[in-house]
């Protein structure tokens, strides 16, 4: 697939190379698990669809079309900015919602990813 | 191809295929059957895209979730396809038929181009004359398609 990215490693992860890199330990950091807990919680989720060499314009504005209710003009821009941006957030909501809504672009063939705002 | 389908006036997609496309269609249907039975298959990393980026763990839990679902689902469009395909000339479909078959032609491209080592633009370039043709028949059968159910949004 032209732009889509490969996975990276998370930020514990970076968090962790770049204390070997210069030789230092990171302070821990202090968690309060009810603050981090709810504004996971009021963060949305998109889900975004990624651009790939096969599926065709037309055909990605049908799927928009069909699946999200928008009208032409609005499934022809996001389809425009997957095609020129590598990507564009489709949709957003509560995390079931937006799982269903993977789930049938899935359906579909397009490259679609569920992630957090 | 502008006479392949079109909407009848009770609503449904009437579709006409020559034999040879009949034919290469069944030839789709068994590409799709046998997605999966190759370790290492493209068709099957191109179907099976993962749902989260940088989570194996959520990817994993969603894909247990619901994979059954999208196979299910993926059988049963190639029914209809299939069932399409066996009666000569001209059927008519339900719009959800015709959805349904839309969906497994755009399958069977994705995982040929897949097969085909088709993962930028500039893969077309490199097609054999055979790979090129059947991924233009599939693009134009999509097109069509697609331009007919457009029209019953």
């Amino acid at each position: 697939m032209e732009h889509f990215p490969e996975q990276t490693a998370d930020t514990k992860t970076i968090g962790a190379q770049a204390s070997i890199l210069v030789g230092v330990t990171a302070p821990a950091p202090v968690i309060d698990p009810h603050v981090d807990e709810a504004t996971d919680k009021d963060r949305p989720w998109q889900v975004v669809v990624w651009d790939d060499p096969v599926n065709t314009i037309p055909y990605v504005i049908y799927v928009f079309r069909k699946l999200f209710g928008y009208s032409e003009r609005k499934a022809t821009q996001l389809t425009m900015e997957v095609h020129h941006e590598g990507r564009s957030a489709v949709s957003d909501g509560p995390r079931e919602e937006v799982e269903a809504q993977c789930y049938q672009l899935h359906a579909y063939g397009l490259w679609a990813t569920i992630e957090q705002t | 191809m502008g006479e392949r389908f079109h909407i009848t006036d009770d609503g449904r997609v009437s579709l006409h295929l020559d034999p040879a496309e009949s034919s290469f269609l069944s030839d789709m249907v068994r590409m799709l059957e046998s997605v999966g039975q190759v370790e290492g298959d493209p068709g099957e990393k191109r179907l099976n895209v993962p749902a989260y980026l940088g989570d194996a763990e959520a990817a994993e839990e969603w894909r247990r979730q619901i994979g059954d679902q999208i196979e299910d689902g993926r059988a049963e469009d190639r029914e209809v396809l299939r069932s399409a395909v066996e009666g000569e000339g001209t059927v008519e479909l339900e719009p959800a038929g015709a959805e349904a078959i839309l969906r497994v032609v755009n399958e069977a491209r994705l995982v040929l181009a897949a097969r085909l080592g088709i993962e930028v633009a500039s893969d077309y370039e490199q097609l054999d004359a055979g790979g090129t043709v059947a991924l233009h028949f599939l693009g134009l059968f999509i097109e069509d398609l697609t331009d007919e159910l457009s029209r019953m949004l």
